[in-house]
């Protein structure tokens, strides 16, 4: 039991992982700078 | 990593948006920005330091179950702060993204709270280093390891990374890029020399996810709590990337690869190495009676001379982390005294003409380290029978004063956006999309947890330290810089013309090798 768990949590944690890379890629790679602003916060 | 082109101009351009001339020399590619934060997280350095923390509080689940469940955290977090990187490329990074996100206040704070953590982290590094180093040196030399020879290889080891820092960002790139390999080349021949030569074998993997068992007088879940500072501990200083993001080419794209991918590969390479460690333990409690744990799990399983090798080995991949740690800190430090945030700020925000690097901030980080140390060695000193550990108490100041300096611009970037004054058009090239605002969430939920459970007793000591750093802070904002800090709002007011003046003054007199903004 503790065994499957663990094995779980490692399998949760890399899946995460590979969906920020695969989210954060795709973004990156559609990047449209013309549509960019810089936030100066003013 | 990215479709983006390089254009280094482009680079110095969107930071004179912000007001700021390009001062430090932009020369580090994604290699050596992922490498700097990968050598401060250093899986050799927390993991192996906090080992016999984490075995006594947790037994060997902390390392199958913790290791794992603070990873995936603060991978939440990390990727909450690569998006503002990308966003708000600055080397000030979690305090300049607070104040523009707020106001300069919030700056102001988030500066300081990061500085506490910053001193925490370098002395803690580098403390953990002596303590490696110097029962070494004693072996060789014939002395026997005390505190006070401990504080001496500490200021030693200071003044190395000092002199380093000093002389420039391309040795010290290169040095980091070397030390990434050098981790993952010293975990590969642990774990492969672990896996194959452990005398009587390794435990069955079952044993790597056995809970319930601890070395301390504590309940097993209140014990495990206590044990996650191994882990958590270990994955600090991931910041260093968005530090030293105004010496990095295309940082947009790659400081936040930096600053994620140093988390995820740490994550893996260090449940790697602690799986076989841990699965090779012969006596777990005999291990956490040991001076040192790791190292006594290693010569049992191994033989004591190849734990000796291993101890000169992780020494080393140390003294790398406690360099890269001081980098960041400089950086950090600099960027805040260019806004006029400390005391004596126009000396911490000079620049060497002749190494482009913040040569007294670099000093200056090394000196503020000593001191926390050096009161730690003062109260040990005048009470011997302390409960609590040196390395605990530097470890723990150090992950508060982190967290909740990369806590407070997530917050500040969910409430701008509540209110519609960071938008769409604001993100940078990394981003999240409509998963932004729930992985922020997530990772502010973790940090106040783990705020909490680093200061439970025994470490309540630094609990009180932060305490009393905050209420200095507070009266320290009251007393002057209220009215005083003109936060980086003011630096938008700079014209071009003062900007490239600045440039052309650096770009004249610098001989630090190669063009200033060379990719």
């Amino acid at each position: 039991m503790e065994l499957a768990l663990g094995i779980a949590l490692l399998a949760v944690t890399c899946l995460f992982a590979v969906f920020v890379v695969k989210v954060a890629g795709s973004n990156v790679r559609n990047f449209d700078e013309s549509k960019y602003e810089s936030f100066l916060g003013k | 990593m990215s479709g983006m082109q390089l254009h280094p101009d482009k680079d110095k351009q969107d930071l004179n948006k912000f007001g700021y001339a390009q001062e430090l020399m932009r020369s580090m590619g994604g290699f050596s920005n992922f490498a700097i934060s990968f050598s401060i997280i250093s899986i050799l350095t927390g993991a192996v330091s906090l080992y016999g923390h984490g075995l006594t509080y947790g037994g060997p689940g902390m390392m199958g179950f913790g290791w794992p469940l603070v990873a995936l955290f603060v991978m939440f977090v990390a990727a909450s702060m690569a998006e503002l990187a990308s966003a708000i490329p600055t080397a000030g990074a979690l305090y300049h993204w607070a104040a523009i996100l707020k106001n300069k206040r919030w700056g102001w704070y988030t500066a300081w709270i990061n500085l506490i953590g910053q001193i925490g982290i370098v002395a803690g590094i580098d403390y953990s280093v002596a303590l490696f180093a110097d029962p070494l040196l004693g072996s060789v030399f014939g002395y026997h390891s005390t505190l006070t020879t401990t504080l001496i290889a500490f200021t030693v080891i200071l003044i190395t990374h000092g002199i380093f820092n000093h002389i420039g960002i391309k040795i010290v790139a290169r040095l980091n890029d070397f030390s990434a390999w050098y981790h993952i080349a010293i975990v590969a021949v642990l774990v492969v020399t672990l896996a194959l030569f452990t005398k009587g074998g390794l435990n069955p993997v079952s044993y790597l996810f056995d809970v319930g068992q601890t070395f301390s007088d504590k309940p097993y879940m209140f014990a495990f709590l206590i044990g996650l500072l191994q882990a958590q501990w270990t994955f600090t200083g991931f910041d260093a990337s968005a530090h030293t993001i105004e010496e990095t080419v295309n940082p947009r794209v790659r400081a936040p690869w930096g600053i994620f991918t140093s988390v995820a590969y740490s994550f893996v390479f260090g449940f790697v190495m602690l799986a076989f460690v841990t699965l090779s333990i012969k006596d777990a409690g005999a291990a956490t009676g040991a001076d040192n744990a790791f190292i006594y799990v290693i010569s049992e399983a191994l033989g004591g001379t190849f734990g000796k090798v291993i101890l000169w080995l992780v020494t080393l991949a140390m003294w790398f982390c406690g360099l890269s740690s001081i980098t960041s800190f400089s950086r950090m430090m600099y960027a805040f005294s260019r806004d006029k945030g400390m005391p004596g700020s126009r000396h911490w925000a000079e620049i060497s003409k002749k190494y482009r690097t913040p040569a007294k901030a670099i000093w200056l980080s090394i000196v503020l380290s000593f001191l926390l140390a050096f009161i730690d060695y003062l109260i040990k000193t005048a009470n011997p029978d302390a409960a609590y550990t040196t390395i605990a108490f530097l470890t723990a100041v150090s992950v508060v004063g982190l967290y909740v300096a990369y806590g407070i611009p997530i917050l500040l970037k969910l409430i701008a956006t509540s209110q519609g004054r960071f938008q769409n058009k604001h993100r940078g090239p990394w981003h999240l999309g409509k998963y932004s605002n729930f992985i922020a969430i997530v990772s502010l939920l973790w940090i106040a947890f783990i705020c909490v459970v680093m200061v439970i007793p025994p470490n309540e000591i630094a609990g009180y330290a932060l305490a009393g750093m905050i209420v200095l802070l507070i009266i320290m904002d009251f007393a002057y810089y209220k009215n005083h800090f003109p936060g980086p709002q003011a630096a938008l007011g700079t014209s071009m013309e003062e900007i490239l003046k600045r440039e052309r003054e650096l770009e004249g007199k610098s001989s630090g090798g190669g063009m200033p903004f060379q990719a």
